[in-house]
């Protein structure tokens, strides 16, 4: 096998996608997993200091984790 | 509980007679003050903010030519949803990271980055001395400050820091000091 054939087989587009996609799934499961620790720590601290935007706040976080699942998705079947 | 003369300043870091509970809250315990870092000391985050977003906007120039359109796609959205995730978590810091006043103690809740939680409280009659500061451009502009509430005994202190009219705060708690002690 000569230098060119390595050279098609190891495409640099094709090493620059595999790695985009392994880091965005890397990070989007970060995320995900970051969404959820601070949608938990808004419980504990809404339960803590509780007002009228209780509800407000933790819709707000509970958006981050269907942000962090759309992300993770999109990471595994968009790139 | 009492909520006349109820009255929100600076978006709510100055709150007279709000309507909030906290977890160790007693039967016929008033919450009179509630007091978060004064807005000005929080512009930081919100400068970094719109720092990321100008780095993303920038970001865009250079991308494109090395990555595809669904990827561009992609980290666009990434980068947006981190961005506001940065604003939430520094909202959320600024929110419950408060100092309570009540009838009968004084309280202070600390989020260490979201995830540690430290109260610190005193009851208002082991309260030995109280001390504001404010120093500086900023603050004197500004009007906000640190108090400092010293207790008896082996009890910790406690520290209100970067809060709205520091001065007022501490004629607030002489006042409920002085309806404790009965003069």
């Amino acid at each position: 096998m000569d230098i060119n054939q390595w050279g098609n087989l190891l495409n640099i587009k094709d090493i620059v996608t595999f790695s985009f996609k392994f880091l965005m799934i890397f990070f989007s499961a970060f995320y995900l997993l970051y969404s959820f620790v601070i949608l938990k720590q808004t419980e504990v601290m809404n339960k803590t200091l509780y007002s009228k935007s209780y509800y407000l706040i933790y819709l707000i976080s509970l958006l981050q984790v269907f942000f962090g699942f759309a992300l993770f998705l999109l990471s595994i079947f968009l790139i | 509980m009492k909520n006349n003369g109820q009255n929100h300043k600076l978006f709510h870091s100055f709150c007279l007679y709000p309507e909030v509970r906290f977890e160790t809250q007693e039967n016929k315990e008033d919450v009179i003050l509630v007091l978060r870092a004064h807005p000005v000391t929080q512009i930081y985050w919100l400068l970094n903010g719109l720092f990321f977003i100008l780095i993303l906007i920038l970001l865009n120039y250079f991308i494109s030519s090395f990555l595809n359109p669904s990827q561009t796609f992609f980290l666009n959205i990434f980068g947006i949803i981190f961005i506001f995730s940065y604003f939430w978590l520094n909202f959320l810091n600024w929110f419950f990271n408060v100092g309570v006043i009540t009838s009968k103690r004084i309280i202070d809740i600390d989020f260490h980055g979201v995830i540690y939680k430290e109260v610190t409280e005193a009851r208002l009659n082991r309260v030995e001395d109280i001390t504001s500061k404010s120093g500086g451009y900023f603050q004197s502009f500004f009007d906000y400050g640190n108090v400092f509430i010293q207790t008896a005994g082996n009890e910790a202190n406690i520290e209100f820091l970067n809060i709205p009219y520091p001065s007022q705060v501490v004629t607030k708690i002489n006042e409920l000091l002085g309806k404790n002690h009965g003069y």
